[in-house]
């Protein structure tokens, strides 16, 4: 329910004066059209007997215009109204109030259409009161007194010849005897002022209902406006919370947006920690065939300066009258200098290899199977504390094939077979350190330092190939892994203390194998899976 | 106060508005009404209380609907509702883009012919031409209003048709009597016959007729009457009395006697004083010669002149026997033929009267009916119809044939350059021909008596003689 609202009443003053000043016009102009339609008859007489008065004429001029001619005249004579040329034309004007007054008085009783005029006068304004007026004068009797209501006076001015009212013909007329007009009017005044009390005490009664009307509709209005601010307020509210949800999503979409930024951003680091190792890599590599090359001429020259101790070394041999302690001692330098003159070899085999650039030659798969256990058996059991065992094929397996290519892609492969037998026993033994039963952890300690790993080399002969495994009970492989570690750089013992020392982790080994495996038109296979083991299987194309 | 300042305004406003309005709706006495471009315009100036003149004027336009082929006549805006307001009728001609608006500003009490001029001159364009002067003094006014207004929208002044004002002089008396014609100089076409050529035939046509003449034993009399006031009165008094003086009365000396009335205001019935004066010093002398006839000169208009022959029948009954009243045109054919039993009671004016006509009063057409607004029916004369139809026929072929005229000087060209001249070269009606003369006869009855019905002749002059053309006598 609207609350009641007062106004300061010269608010509403205010507000009310224009329609009320246009309804007090307009009802005044009601009024007064009114007023004037119930004297519309009085006014139609008059009119009619100003008519008359202005145009009847009873030779070519009318009565103003021998007014005028009077007071020309008067003016010419110095208004002495006595004299002869002012007399005649006094008497002129005299004919012409008899000329028009005759008519009448010949069709006397025939009212309306003849009024009964009992007066005619000619006052003159201007000129010196004491000048007479012109008048005509009825014979007849005025009306008796009760009728006396019914006699009219008309003043009618005359302009001069200056437009000024010089004159006045004041007319007494009788006009209507039995004028119905009349009564209609005052029966029509008296409904009109009736129709008048109504409009105007309707105009009122309807100018309080827009009073009150408005002001009850200002108190619905201000309760409107009330709640229209209320919900306006509340939608400001809602609105602000938007805004500041909006503001949180926004802060939230930067926050991401800087997360994938930074996201990005280490992608980028990566990328360029990635390019960085690998450039890293390849100065390495370029470092270590610089070493390899330094190593090898070192190797050459050390090589070289062996020729002399070993030529020593024999002459004192065979020289004649050593000891037999001696004998051994000198049997036994002989041994190591041997021994390193042959890794001096190696060194320079494989400093000195380009897969790209093989040098072809008939070879047997089983000597060269053979010849690589032979080299690494005694190494494994002594130094990398497993068992190196070459299984030649029992028919021969001649291929056509670069002899130091192919060593050292058997060596890679042998190379990695260890690596995967270090990374299965350090796992044997965490798994065994991580068993909380102190028995069972002792028992698996146990096993885990009797295990021993083991690299197989295998030759056989598959249709027109000959077949070459390396097997080993090492760490396996992953999927993931198996298919991208021929790629050139990929490398799962990078960063892996287990191999400080080595030189490994480059990722050259197994691409080395591939591009050798390439040029010999041979394939390999790989099957591992973790914790199993992995088979590499070489198949080399059978020389005819 | 600001909070009162719009309410302030919007009153102040309200009242600015109603002042305007009320000049706007003012009444405005002469405003004239706008003529379409490339139309012509005649003012046809007359007395607003007169609307019998302006229907007579607007049956003579119809006429031409049967007298000129292809000339279209629209009356549809002769007669208004108001009567405050300007009628016209409009001529035009199938073919041609220009018309003719032949329009009524009314005189009255307010507006006089110089206001009319002035509004007019005023107004783009101005009139090609003014018609008017049905009376000598108006056709007067209107001329020297006329000639006194120099400047015109257009810079070319209209010309002036008379229509019937006939008065030859503005005052014959003065030393040098200055033309009516000559006013308005170069510029005035009257369509109607002078007073000299009114009287010149009047007189020719009593000294041909035996029972009107005077006579006398030793000397003939002609009373001449002059109203003063009236310069068509004392214009035709003069030219009755020159006529007199010519001498062409066969036989007995004629004695002219001149009377001046001072105005010509007066009753109905009664003589005014100035007239009662002049009949008190002829009456006796007509009563010193009762075996003579006598002429009574009455140059004026319908009521005066009844004035005095009411008195000199009332003086003496039967003296229409030995009295013969003659005039101009100031008594038409319908004040002693259609409203003769009101106006002109011949029992009460037992004098013969002689009359002159511009025009055939009797034409009425066989054809037609009281419906047909062109047709001219008895007891209607036809003289007013036909010389308006005259006037406008010769201003419509001046209009129409040929030439559009571009101003008032092309159509004052044309109207001389006519092949059947209709005016002289000063601009006066061609006289010689065309005029008629109404007889009025009291039929004198045993006994000293007089027949309650006169006898009505309308002559016309052809090669010189004076030709019966209808006897009238009403049942």
């Amino acid at each position: 329910m609207a609350e009641s609202v007062s106004l300061p009443w010269w608010k509403v003053v205010r507000a009310l004066a224009p329609a009320v000043l246009f309804w007090i016009a307009l009802v005044g102009w009601l009024v007064y059209l009114l007023s004037e339609r119930t004297r519309i008859g009085a006014e139609a007489d008059e009119a009619t007997m100003r008519e008359w008065i202005d145009e009847a004429r009873s030779f070519r001029k009318t009565l103003p215009e021998l007014v005028r001619e009077y007071l020309r005249r008067l003016e010419e004579n110095g208004w002495d109204h006595a004299a002869p040329a002012v007399k005649e034309k006094a008497e002129e004007v005299q004919e012409q109030l008899k000329a028009m007054a005759d008519p009448l008085r010949l069709y006397q009783g025939e009212l309306p259409l003849f009024p009964e005029v009992y007066r005619i006068e000619v006052r003159f304004l201007n000129p010196p009161e004491s000048l007479p007026p012109l008048a005509w004068d009825s014979p007849a009797p005025r009306p008796r007194e009760q009728n006396r209501t019914h006699v009219r006076y008309l003043d009618h001015p005359v302009a001069g010849s200056d437009g000024k009212p010089a004159a006045v013909i004041r007319t007494e007329y009788r006009i209507h005897v039995f004028n119905r007009l009349q009564q209609e009017e005052a029966q029509r005044r008296r409904f009109y002022w009736i129709v008048g009390g109504v409009v105007f005490g309707g105009s009122a009664l309807a100018l309080a209902w827009v009073y009150l009307f408005l002001r009850r509709e200002r108190g619905r209005e201000l309760a409107q406006l009330q709640a229209e601010k209320a919900r306006e307020h509340a939608e400001v509210l809602m609105l602000a919370a938007k805004v500041e949800a909006q503001e949180a999503e926004k802060a939230a979409a930067e926050t991401k947006r800087a997360l994938l930024e930074q996201t990005v951003e280490a992608a980028r680091a990566a990328t360029r920690a990635a390019e960085a190792e690998r450039t890293n890599l390849e100065m390495r590599s370029q470092l270590y065939a610089s070493i390899g090359i330094m190593a090898g001429s070192y190797a050459h020259n050390i090589k070289n300066l062996l020729v002399r101790p070993n030529d020593l070394i024999n002459r004192c041999i065979e020289a004649d009258g050593l000891r037999t302690d001696q004998a051994s001692m000198l049997q036994e330098v002989k041994s190591t200098l041997g021994t390193v003159t042959e890794r001096l070899q190696m060194i320079l085999r494989t400093v000195r290899r380009d897969p790209n650039k093989a040098e072809m030659t008939r070879l047997d798969l089983n000597e060269l199977i053979r010849e690589t256990g032979k080299t690494w058996a005694s190494i494994g059991r002594e130094k990398w504390k497993l068992t190196v065992r070459a299984e030649p094929s029992a028919d021969a397996l001649p291929v056509r094939g670069d002899l130091s290519h192919l060593q050292q892609a058997i060596e890679n492969l042998v190379f990695n077979a260890r690596d995967a037998t270090f990374e299965m026993r350090n796992h044997v033994r965490d798994a065994a350190r991580a068993e909380r039963d102190p028995a069972k952890r002792k028992q698996e300690l146990i096993d885990a330092a009797a295990w021993r790993g083991e690299v197989v080399l295998t030759g056989r002969r598959e249709g027109s190939h000959a077949v070459l495994e390396v097997r080993d009970n090492g760490i396996g492989m992953t999927p993931e892994v198996r298919e991208q570690c021929l790629q050139t750089h990929f490398s799962t013992k990078r960063d892996n203390a287990l191999y400080e020392g080595y030189s490994a982790g480059m990722g050259l080994g197994l691409s080395f194998v591939a591009v050798v495996l390439e040029h010999h038109g041979a394939t390999m296979e790989i099957e591992s899976e973790p914790l199993k083991g992995a088979v590499f299987r070489l198949r080399l194309p059978l020389a005819e | 106060m600001r909070r009162f300042l719009p309410i302030i305004v919007v009153i102040g406003l309200g009242v600015g508005v109603a002042f305007g309005l009320r000049e706007q709706f003012r009444t405005r006495p002469a405003t004239p009404s706008a003529v379409p471009p490339g139309d012509l315009e005649v003012a046809w100036i007359h007395t607003t209380t007169n609307p019998q003149t302006w229907e007579r004027f607007v049956a003579g336009v119809l006429q031409l609907r049967r007298q000129v082929p292809g000339l279209d006549v629209d009356d549809s805006r002769a007669f208004l509702d108001q009567t405050a307001a300007v009628p016209e009728v409009v001529l035009s001609q199938s073919g041609r883009p220009g018309k003719l608006h032949l329009r009524w500003y009314k005189l009255s009490s307010e507006v006089g012919n110089r206001e009319w001029v002035d509004a007019l001159a005023a107004r783009n364009p101005a009139p090609i031409a003014f018609m008017g002067g049905g009376t000598s003094d108006r056709a007067i006014e209107l001329a020297q209003a006329l000639n006194e207004r120099s400047a015109w929208k257009g810079d070319k002044r209209p010309l002036l048709f008379i229509t019937t004002a006939t008065a030859n002089t503005l005052d014959p008396h003065a030393f040098e009597p200055e033309r009516l014609i000559d006013v308005y100089p170069g510029r005035t076409f009257r369509g109607c016959f002078t007073n000299e050529a009114m009287a010149r035939a009047v007189i020719d046509f009593v000294w041909q007729s035996q029972d009107l003449k005077p006579t006398g034993k030793s000397e003939t009399r002609a009373y001449v009457l002059a109203w003063q006031d009236d310069p068509y009165s004392v214009d035709l008094a003069v030219q009755f009395d020159a006529r007199f003086r010519e001498g062409k009365n066969p036989g007995v000396p004629l004695r002219t006697v001149v009377d001046r009335i001072a105005y010509s205001v007066g009753t109905f019935t009664e003589p005014n004083p100035p007239e009662r004066e002049v009949m008190d010093r002829i009456l006796p002398d007509l009563a010193s010669h009762p075996e003579d006839r006598s002429l009574l000169v009455l140059p004026a208009v319908t009521q005066p002149a009844r004035r005095i022959l009411r008195a000199f029948a009332a003086d003496t009954p039967l003296i229409g026997q030995r009295l013969v009243a003659v005039t101009g045109d100031g008594v038409s054919f319908n004040t002693v033929f259609r409203d003769g039993d009101v106006v002109w009671p011949v029992r009460e004016l037992s004098i013969p009267l002689v009359f002159f006509a511009h025009q055939n009063p009797v034409a009425w057409a066989a054809d037609g009916g009281p419906d047909d607004p062109a047709a001219l029916q008895p007891p209607n004369s036809t003289d007013d119809v036909l010389l308006f139809a005259d006037i406008v026929r010769v201003l419509a072929e001046g209009v129409f044939a040929g030439e559009w005229p571009a101003d008032a000087d092309a159509l004052a060209r044309k109207l001389r350059a006519r092949e059947k001249p209709f005016f002289a070269p000063d601009g006066e009606r061609r006289s010689g021909e065309g005029e008629y003369v109404v007889v009025v006869r009291p039929q004198f009855l045993e006994g000293g008596r007089v027949h309650r019905e006169p006898e009505f002749l309308v002559y016309t002059r052809s090669e010189g003689r004076w030709e019966l053309v209808r006897r009238l006598v009403k049942q």
